[in-house]
């Protein structure tokens, strides 16, 4: 038989009941945190992992053909009739410096998070992206339009039908704007 | 006399469970769209104009899982009292952030579970309604309740021993 001994009193019960939820708030805190560790983790992973290399010697991220299949096209003249077309060039950074669309913003697939935080600071969401490369056999414009698609949650992307060489093709005299932002 | 007591016990405690469940499900929602869609989460905080794109990028990052975490402890009614703290912290984070953007007439969509979104001012109410039920869902326990644990009063075990939970509960504590 326990003998029993007087119980604190109510202010030193409240006290006790208060850090005691404090604690449990900071463990669901630090559990949270832990979690998103955890996302953020497996998101590189899965941007890095599938990672090839193109025949233009720009690395990518690999994505299911049918995924890749879905993100719809947009030409050269169609793009420039929208006032709201906002460009990315998904080539390398040397390439963007020599010459891109005047107005591009360079995010190369590779940079993976990195170049989704620069997308996130710039875009808004009434503006059209328009992802483009080399040509129409390069697959970083498609990787990187697919995994807009997929991280900012919009379908306002396309890819430009025919990349930079068609874009030149359109504009045979007009120079292209070198460095930009 | 008592069995009225009893039942109107019971009814407010399955109020209780209710009102936490469809707070943890409000929870579950948000963060597993967010979680999927981060720079999404981002993208509809900036127009907030409270935080600048790298820590509105952060926040995208840490708030989704923060959200599923608190709508699983609240839903399994693990660590009841502190997850619902955090989830009263948040919510009036999200309210105060919704009437500032009201008062300052910055036409935005709050982007709290879907991409389109509310109106500030329908979103900050659903946000205060939400803290009103989590409140509600935590008042002092006054009936047994499988996720609340037993009912106050001096539960004695079949040797006479108090067990702890219960003899704090009347005045007493083992040593």
């Amino acid at each position: 038989m326990r003998e029993a001994r007087p119980l604190p009193p109510p202010s030193s019960r409240r006290v006790s009941g208060l850090v005691h939820t404090l604690r449990d708030a900071a463990v669901l805190v630090a559990l949270g945190l832990l979690l998103a560790a955890a996302v953020g983790m497996a998101r590189a992973a899965w941007s890095h992992l599938p990672a090839i290399r193109h025949a233009s010697g720009r690395v990518g991220v690999a994505v299911p053909d049918e995924a890749a299949a879905a993100i719809p096209t947009i030409t050269v003249a169609l793009a420039e009739h929208d006032a709201s077309v906002w460009w990315i060039d998904a080539r390398s950074p040397d390439a963007f410096a020599h010459a891109h669309i005047p107005g591009a913003v360079n995010c190369p697939a590779d940079l993976g998070d990195a170049a989704l935080e620069r997308i996130v600071g710039l875009w808004s969401p009434e503006r059209l992206i328009v992802v483009y490369c080399d040509s129409a056999a390069c697959d970083a414009s498609r990787m990187l339009a697919e995994q807009l698609r997929r991280d900012l949650g919009s379908d306002r992307i396309r890819v430009l039908d025919g990349g930079w060489e068609a874009w030149l093709a359109a504009h045979p005299r007009q120079p292209s704007s070198p460095g930009g932002p | 006399m008592r069995a009225s007591l009893t039942s109107w016990s019971a009814t407010g405690e399955r109020w209780r469970v209710l009102a936490r469940l469809v707070v943890a499900a409000a929870f579950l929602w948000a963060g597993g769209l967010h979680v999927t869609h981060p720079f999404a989460l981002a993208q509809s905080i900036r127009p907030y104009h409270l935080v600048g794109s790298t820590s509105a990028v952060a926040i995208s990052r840490i708030l989704p899982s923060l959200e599923i975490v608190i709508g699983l402890a609240l839903a399994c009614g693990w660590k009841q009292r502190g997850a619902t703290l955090v989830a009263l912290i948040l919510l009036a984070v999200f309210t105060v952030a919704l009437v500032q953007a009201w008062v300052r007439g910055i036409d935005l969509r709050c982007g709290c579970f879907t991409s389109s979104g509310s109106r500030p001012l329908v979103a900050s109410v659903r946000d205060v309604l939400l803290m009103a039920l989590a409140a509600c869902s935590n008042r002092p326990r006054t009936t047994g309740s499988p996720l609340n644990g037993p009912p106050p009063g001096p539960p004695m075990s079949t040797d006479g021993a108090a067990s702890k939970a219960g003899a704090e509960q009347v005045g007493t504590v083992a040593p």
